[in-house]
Parts: C-alpha cells; sequence; structure tokens
C-alpha cells in the first residue's frame, strides 16, 4: 500500500464515521487523482477525453452512494480505480465506441496529457436539469451556493429530515442521470 | 455543476448511511424465509419420516448439494457485489460442491445396473420438482435482487446471476424436505436445471436492476 493510500484510506474510514472535513479532504485529493485517471483512461481508447470531467463527477457520486462497499482494512485506491474504470467504461459505450482494446495495451505508449488548470473550473454536463422542483432547490442550495442543512431548512420552511431526504434522493437521481444520459 | 459544488453537496449527504450489502442481503433472507416455509408446508410439506432418514448417504447429498450452493453462492454474493473484488476462494467452493453431485452420480452408476439409470434420472416427479424450485424461489429471488442493488458490482448479470442461485439453491433446499426421489441422478438432471433456470434469469433480470 502505497503512502498515499495509507493516507486517504485514514481519511476514508474517519469519513465513514462521520467526520465530514475529512471526507471533504479526500474527495478533494480523490478528485485530482481522479481527473488524471480518467484522462489517461480515454487517451486509450484513443478519445479525446471531452467528457472527463463527466466521468469524474460520476465516479465522484458513485464513490459516495456506494462507499459501504468498501472494506475498511482494504487498500483504498484499487476500489476506487474500479469504480472510475467501470464509469469510464459506461461512458465510452454510450458513446457507442466498441470496447474491445486489451486494458493494459496503451499504458506505457500514450503519454498521458498534463491536466488543463481550467478543466476544474468547467461545468460539467448540466445533469441538475435532470431534478425536479423543491428537489432541484434542495440540492442547488446546499451544492452551489454552499447552504447548510439548516439553513435550507429555513429557507424552504421544511423539516431537517426533509432536507436530508430530498439531498440524498437528489444525488441518487444525479447518478441515475448521468447513467442514462445520451442514450 | 462544478465539482468542488458536487463534494459540497456529498459531504451534506454524509450522514446518510447507506446499507452494507451484507446486511441488506441478511434482510432479504430474514424477510423471505419465513414465505417459503408457509409457501412449502401448504404446497409441497416436508415428506413423513424424514427425520429418520437424514443420515441416510443420498438424502446428504441431496441436502450437502442443495445448501452447499447456498452457502457458496452467499461467499460468491459478499465479493462479486464489490467492485474490483476477484472472486477468488469463493468460485472454488462452488465448484467443490459441484465436483461432490458429479462423484455422487459416478458412485451411483457404478452401483445400480445399466436398465435402472434413465428411470432414476427422469424419475416420476421431474416437471412438479422444477415447478417448485421456481415457486419457491420467486419471494428470495426478488429480495436478493433488491439487496443486491446496494453493491456495485463490475458485471451487473454476472450479479444478478449469482442472486438467482442463492435464490435457487434456497428453494431446493426447502424443496428437497418434500421431495421423495433420492437418486443424485435426479438430483443432477431436475434440481440442477430448476438451479440453472433461476441463475439464468437472475443474470437477465440482473443486467438492468443492478446497474449503479
Amino acid at each position: 500500500m502505497s503512502e498515499r493510500d495509507v493516507e486517504w484510506a485514514a481519511q476514508m474510514r474517519a469519513s465513514l464515521s462521520g467526520d465530514v472535513a475529512a471526507y471533504r479532504a479526500v474527495l478533494a485529493s480523490l478528485t485530482i487523482f481522479l481527473r488524471g485517471e480518467v484522462r489517461r483512461g480515454f487517451a486509450r481508447y484513443g478519445n479525446g477525453g471531452a467528457d472527463a470531467e463527466d466521468v469524474v463527477q460520476e465516479t465522484l457520486l458513485a464513490i459516495h452512494l456506494k462507499r459501504e462497499t468498501w472494506r475498511t482494512d482494504e487498500p483504498l485506491i484499487p476500489w476506487v480505480r474500479a469504480i472510475a474504470r467501470n464509469k469510464l467504461i459506461d461512458s465510452l459505450r454510450r458513446g457507442g465506441r466498441r470496447i474491445n482494446v486489451p486494458i493494459d495495451d496503451y499504458e506505457n505508449v500514450l503519454a498521458a496529457p498534463e491536466p488543463s488548470q481550467h478543466l476544474s473550473e468547467k461545468d460539467a454536463t448540466e445533469v441538475l436539469s435532470q431534478l425536479k422542483g423543491r428537489q432541484r432547490d434542495i440540492v442547488e442550495a446546499i451544492s452551489l451556493n454552499g447552504a447548510s442543512i439548516r439553513e435550507t431548512a429555513t429557507k424552504f420552511n421544511v423539516t431537517e429530515g426533509a432536507v436530508r431526504v430530498a439531498l440524498h434522493r437528489g444525488l441518487s437521481t444525479l447518478a441515475k442521470a448521468f447513467r442514462t444520459e445520451d442514450q | 455543476m462544478k465539482t468542488d459544488d458536487l463534494i459540497t453537496a456529498l459531504a451534506a449527504d454524509l450522514p446518510n448511511r447507506p446499507t452494507p450489502v451484507s446486511r441488506a442481503v441478511a434482510y432479504a433472507l430474514a424477510t423471505s424465509l419465513p414465505l417459503i416455509t408457509v409457501l412449502l408446508m401448504v404446497v409441497a410439506p416436508p415428506r413423513p419420516g424424514l427425520v429418520g432418514m437424514l443420515l441416510e448417504p443420498k438424502i446428504i447429498v441431496k441436502f450437502v448439494f442443495t445448501f452447499g450452493l447456498f452457502a457458496a453462492g452467499l461467499w460468491l454474493a459478499t465479493r462479486i457485489t464489490r467492485p474490483g473484488v476477484e472472486t477468488g476462494p469463493a468460485r472454488y467452493a462452488l465448484a467443490a460442491v459441484l465436483a461432490m453431485l458429479a462423484g455422487a452420480v459416478l458412485i451411483e452408476l457404478s452401483m445400480v445396473p445399466q436398465a435402472a439409470w434413465a428411470p432414476a434420472m427422469l424419475g416420476s416427479y421431474g416437471v412438479p420438482c422444477l415447478a417448485l424450485i421456481g415457486l419457491l424461489s420467486i419471494a428470495p429471488f426478488a429480495a436478493l435482487m433488491m439487496a443486491f442493488r446496494a453493491g456495485a458490482p463490475d458485471s451487473p448479470a454476472l450479479a444478478g446471476a449469482v442472486a438467482g442461485l442463492v435464490a435457487g439453491s434456497l428453494a431446493a433446499t426447502f424443496y428437497a424436505t418434500h421431495c421423495t426421489e433420492d437418486s443424485a441422478l435426479f438430483v443432477a438432471l431436475w434440481y440442477v436445471t430448476g438451479i440453472l433456470a433461476v441463475t439464468a434469469l437472475g443474470a437477465v433480470v440482473g443486467r438492468y436492476a443492478l446497474c449503479w
């Protein structure tokens, strides 16, 4: 296990016991890691990687929604890679490309392009538009405006529990929207 | 949506812990077992004198086969529902159960005259055997498929097949308490066909139901 994995796995374990700061930190680190992984993945299939940030976001959502499938005594990075690989393949399939290239063949042939700085600021596909009504309002308030659960509850005059439920359902709907886009 | 905004939303959702697959599977079994038991009692009650026969080799083979498949299937389930995890030793457990039945078939073939092979294999209640394994597997099949949705399998179809295997072999274990045809040849033909059918259905359903 690499030093990096030890650190991220420790942060993820803390996250699973409710440490929000650790969770934000590990997701931020994983985002940078995933950008490289996904870009290399697209390059391997001769794809320009215009959808790379979509796949990064889709992978982050899957990491979040499926975090219980990681065993806390196992290394974190192979689990993250496996999720990213699944999401990358899904994305390539949606693009209608035939997937018959052995995974590791091109690893050493194609150098990974340097991640461009502006990419992190670019919006991924407007999946938020898939959400409807109050669910969308709540996800937007929390994600785009950075409101807390309590502030959001006050703003929309609902209980905090209702905000939590709407947020969770909204995130599940986003994951589904990524899965079915362009099909 | 920017990725940083997404992370903010994910962090806000952290207290909402998803159910682990193992717990979801435990709930699925806990809810479907009473249903199977009631169904069995109503439709196909256990044969009289079953308890006294439990140490007969043929009966042992039948139950070790069906329950062994169920146990190996559950073991496979814990691995196949996680991303990037090899099936590993669970696959060998499954192979061992199948090899055990193959061994029992060979022993029976060597002990029984050839003229008796076909009648023993076809039996008298082959089709009811299939129908009852199918009927008894409905509840665990549905419950396990829902439970597996908590997972993140690399191959949804394969995970669905495992859900079908677990449901089918659980149903077969219950059906075996009713069934009076104890030949390993009968088990190899009808039980295997019944369980395979549920497994194949699981693969088809899983392909759609277990995408994540």
